[in-house]
């Protein structure tokens, strides 16, 4: 009994002490942003002259302007696709590389990473070239395979810009989550798939049986960091799009950028970051426990 | 260790699939590479084709006074001290997270969550009053603190998942012989831990590697400029040489490069670690 | 008494003459990333240290996009350079209306200095009767196309509207794009709208609008111009994709032939260095439009750069010796001949410095000129940019009306 309370004291002062460096230091940098967002968006400013208050006025504009709610949805989108195409596939990836050809895993592997070690600024202006459509090599690939009818405009027309650049994002972060898979799934140890092999298993029993629930852990990790990456999203649509045409590939984050330094707004842009952050943080948190939920029994020591 | 395997039909096919794969995602650099060996004309006369003559001039340009180099270190600096930073908080917590579960979890979760999720833009003006008030605007620190300080919380994230893959009786076994909290994390926890730690570092190096937005409106001295500010430089309004601008990059991108192939088997040994569960 | 009076004054007159930083600047431009911006800046700043070796300048460079940032956040932050480039219009006159800018009248008015540029460019940098920043160069825009092509292709210069479109036609049916557009960073666009507008209603629309005008108005003709536009990009005179692509990217079209003719800025003189073997710059002005209301030989012209001096500034004295230096002939012309752009003060743009086809622009056309009309986006306040900005493709790629996507401009225009 008194174990167990002097346990839970100890343990108590022992959290403070290993979690105050950590919490204070991102404290010191992010509570004053985040105080001063909440208060600019009450506020109308152009970051010369005098602040006008407005009170929840720009919050009430928030809640009615279409191509917010519009580019966060598109933010979710992101999301999505990047948890199945960016953390799954990988997943996929890399049981390939260390269960069937493990003697190509090394170049593989670097392969993949090359997108990830250039800036993305960079690798939007290659796929600029890549989607021209004139020069551009995804129009030329199409018509060489007998394709052509599906050339488009890509980047410039409203229907396709948002999926080019979301196929962009497939290619261009997959080597990360790789990375982190290959070393997951090489912990999964081998007695577990000798036992399962002996059952007949095949290497699809295989992946989905023991290998996903055995690095669920890495999934829920990996899965958060897709989900926060692609709520934030800024770089790659700015460079491919701009968010255009007319707001046809706008996420939040370039929105964000058009009204606070494009526009001068910077009240409305902070409100648009406040509700961003606001929205985020409440995604990812319902988005982390339901993995818990699905993940627990399903993981070797929880 | 995995079992040596049987080269069969599956095998092949994967292999096909992969190649394919891997070069659909490759191809833009390799044009990257001999499109640094055109003139800018050529370039502009046609994008894809190879290059007729083998020119070196667009390194020469890019390279010019090997300004480069220097923003290579400056990049080298904020991340090493980003990094590092974030490491060493990063695992604290997240160690105290798993290992102490105290009743006020939630919150601590719920506030780390919020502050990932905040936009960096609109946190540009009150970290430049912040930094100016420390007198840290165009320096080395004034980059790495933030940039630490906003990688922090995911990184707790990772390092506590990592953590709460860990049996508790692990713990509880130093804590009977009497050691002191601080000895257990030191000695048990932290070995297991390399491979999560290598984890966030690499996740880390690379994400304040391309970092471009801080160093951009933090740092003003040409001398102290990181590679993504730098590489702008290349990058006109009206007119770019192309050439010139791809070399440039991948003079940029030759510093991970070479680092990770060096350090690979090291890195994805780190990464496994040595419990080898059997 | 006297001497306590003295030595007050003596004190004071000590302390004032003792700012932190005398004989120190900081000086903030985007004059990076592109070859020639940065050759003339070394130029013009190597000089400057030899001509004021007392001057310390304490130089941030930063790219064009990134420059704005960097400079939107340093003014956010109560901290603004002591000298810097801005572009004239909305984006000056937001600093302006927040009283960041120092007034320039008192030392334009002396020496001659006002006197020294275009009274059109100076007129672009002032707000209320006072001059805020120093107007340094001047883009127009007009038709450009390839010479020998048109000549091969026994194309004529078209000299309306409707023989523009006849000639589109023409080089549809030769399976090359008429007008080259890269539309991604919207700008390029308003070059159609704003000269439809000025054929069709004049010149000074928007002028009118930011002056504060009572009777502003873009009128009906801002409706046709849009349906025109619309009309364009239904016939497909634009490349496929334009609103995706980059205007270099439609430059390299222009270049390698694709295109036939491109409405662009003077800057394409410039641009067209790299053409390949053959290609000859040839340029001809906006055609005039039947019916149209307003003078037919305006020109789409306005300051593109300007440099201004912040009113925290400690060392106002030496920043406007920065600025008269800048903007003295021998550096502009210098200008001329490194960027091929015309600038802002008289006699700068010679013959040798400009070339043929640059001193032909600034002067036959530019002189010839009824009106010489700013660009509306750079003079219009920033928030109704934005809103300019997606109407036109919205317009563009069909999927805003054109008298709505009129309307919303005009409403933006308005708002306060």
């Amino acid at each position: 009994m008194s174990a167990d309370t002097s346990f839970a004291k100890r343990s108590n002062r022992a959290a403070i002490l290993f979690l105050s460096p950590a919490l204070l230091f991102v404290f010191a940098f992010v509570a004053y942003p985040v105080a001063y967002a909440g208060w600019l968006s009450l506020f109308r400013w152009d970051g010369a002259s005098m602040p006008v208050f407005l009170g929840a006025g720009n919050f009430v504009r928030l809640a009615g302007d279409a191509i917010f709610w519009q580019a966060l949805i598109r933010n979710i989108l992101v999301a999505l696709s990047a948890i199945v195409l960016q953390v799954f596939l990988a997943l996929a990836i890399a049981y390939c590389l260390v269960r069937i050809v493990p003697a190509f895993s090394r170049i593989f592997l670097f392969f993949y990473l090359v997108p990830v070690m250039v800036s993305e600024i960079c690798i939007g202006l290659l796929w600029r070239f890549m989607y021209n459509p004139y020069f551009g090599l995804v129009n030329a690939g199409l018509s060489a395979i007998g394709l052509g009818g599906l050339k488009r405009g890509w980047l410039g027309e409203s229907e396709t810009a948002f999926t080019a650049v979301v196929v962009v994002m497939s290619f261009t972060y997959l080597g990360l989550y790789v990375l982190l898979f290959v070393a997951a799934v090489r912990n999964v140890p081998e007695s577990v798939y000798e036992a399962a092999e002996i059952d007949g298993a095949g290497d699809f029993r295989k992946f989905f049986s023991i290998t996903v629930p055995m690095v669920w852990d890495a999934v829920r990790a990996n899965s958060l960091l897709a989900i926060i990456g692609s709520l934030k999203t800024f770089s790659l649509v700015f460079v491919l799009t701009n968010g255009g045409p007319n707001h046809a590939s706008e996420v939040v984050s370039t929105y964000l950028y058009k009204m606070g330094f494009g526009s001068f707004e910077m009240g409305y842009a902070a409100a648009i970051g406040f509700a961003q952050m606001v929205l985020t943080a409440l995604g990812a948190w319902i988005a982390f426990r339901y993995m818990k939920r699905i993940g627990a029994g399903a993981g070797a020591w929880s | 260790m995995t079992a040596v395997r049987r080269w069969n039909l599956t095998s092949t096919i994967v292999l096909a699939v992969l190649t394919a794969h891997v070069l659909m995602v490759i191809f833009p650099f390799f044009w990257m590479i001999y499109s640094t060996f055109k003139t800018n004309r050529e370039f502009m006369r046609s994008v894809w084709s190879l290059p007729k003559s083998f020119s070196l001039d667009a390194y020469v340009g890019a390279w010019s006074g090997g300004a480069l180099g220097g923003y290579a270190v400056n990049s080298l600096l904020i991340m090493a001290g980003a990094t590092l930073i974030t490491v060493v908080l990063a695992t604290l917590a997240g160690f105290a997270l798993a290992a102490y579960r105290p009743r006020w979890i939630p919150a601590v979760e719920l506030s780390m969550t919020a502050a990932m999720a905040i936009p960096a833009y609109v946190a540009l003006v009150p970290l430049v009053v912040m930094l100016r008030g420390a007198g840290l605007l165009d320096t080395h620190l004034g980059v790495i603190l933030p940039t630490a300080a906003f990688n922090v919380p995911v990184s707790i994230f990772i390092m506590q998942a990592f953590f709460n893959t860990l049996p508790r009786d692990l713990f509880d076994a130093a804590r009977m012989d009497g050691a002191s909290e601080w000895k257990i994390f030191l000695r048990v926890a932290l070995p297991i831990a390399r491979p999560a730690m290598f984890t966030v570092a690499i996740v880390n190096m690379i994400w304040v590697w391309n970092d471009f937005l801080f160093p951009v409106v933090f740092i003003n001295s040409p001398s102290r400029k990181t590679l993504p500010v730098g590489l702008t430089d290349f990058v006109g309004e009206h007119i770019t040489n192309y050439p010139v601008m791809l070399a440039a990059i991948l003079i940029a991108a030759i510093a991970p490069l070479v680092l990770f192939v060096f350090f690979e088997r090291q890195i994805t040994a780190a990464l496994i670690g040595g419990a080898v569960k059997g | 008494m006297r001497l306590k009076r003295l030595l007050i004054a003596g004190a004071a007159a000590a302390l004032a003459a003792m700012p932190a930083s005398a004989g120190e600047l900081s000086f903030w431009h985007a004059y990076a990333g592109q070859q020639d911006k940065v050759e003339f800046i070394d130029f013009a700043l190597g000089e400057f240290a030899k001509a004021h070796p007392e001057v310390k300048l304490e130089v941030v460079a930063a790219e064009q996009s990134a420059y704005k940032t960097k400079l939107n956040t340093a003014m956010a932050s109560g901290n603004p350079p002591d000298v810097f480039y801005t572009l004239p219009g909305g984006f000056l006159n937001a600093f302006v209306k927040g009283g960041q800018m120092y007034a320039l009248d008192e030392e334009l008015a002396r020496d001659g200095w006002r006197d020294s540029f275009l009274e059109s460019a100076v007129s672009q940098t002032s707000k209320d009767g006072h001059t805020y920043a120093v107007p340094v160069d001047v883009d127009s825009v007009v038709f450009w196309y390839d010479k020998a092509r048109f000549a091969e292709n026994g194309w004529t210069v078209p000299k309306t509207y409707e023989e523009l479109l006849a000639l589109a036609e023409k080089v549809k049916g030769e399976g090359l794009v008429p007008f080259s557009l890269g539309n991604k960073d919207s700008w390029p666009a308003t070059f159609w709208f704003q000269y439809l507008e000025m054929r069709l209603k004049g010149s000074g629309v928007v002028s009118a609008f930011v002056n504060g005008d009572p009777d502003a108005t873009l009128g009906a003709e801002a409706t046709k111009a849009m349906e025109k536009l619309a009309e364009l990009a239904k016939q497909e005179y634009f490349p496929i994709g334009f609103n995706g692509m980059s205007d270099q990217e439609a430059n390299m079209l222009f270049l390698n032939g694709q295109a036939a003719m491109m409405l662009n800025g003077t800057w394409q003189i410039g641009a067209s260095a790299d053409a390949p073997e053959g290609f000859e710059l040839g340029y001809f002005a906006f055609p005039a439009v039947a019916g149209g209301a307003g003078d037919q030989s305006d020109v789409l012209a306005g300051v593109a750069a300007s440099f201004g001096v912040s009113q925290k500034a400690e060392n106002k004295a030496d920043a406007v010796t920065l600025l008269k230096f800048l903007t003295s002939r021998e550096v502009m012309t210098k200008y001329v001949e490194l960027r091929k752009t015309m600038v802002t003060v008289k006699d700068a743009t010679t013959e040798t410095a400009a070339g043929p086809v640059l001193y032909d622009i600034s002067n036959k056309l530019m002189k010839a000129a009824g009106h010489l009309d700013p660009f509306y986006d750079t003079a219009m306040p920033p928030a109704a940019t934005n809103i300019y900005y997606t109407s036109l493709q919205g317009v563009l790629d069909g999927s805003l009306p054109p008298a709505d996507a009129a309307k919303r401009i005009e409403d933006a225009l308005r708002a306060k």
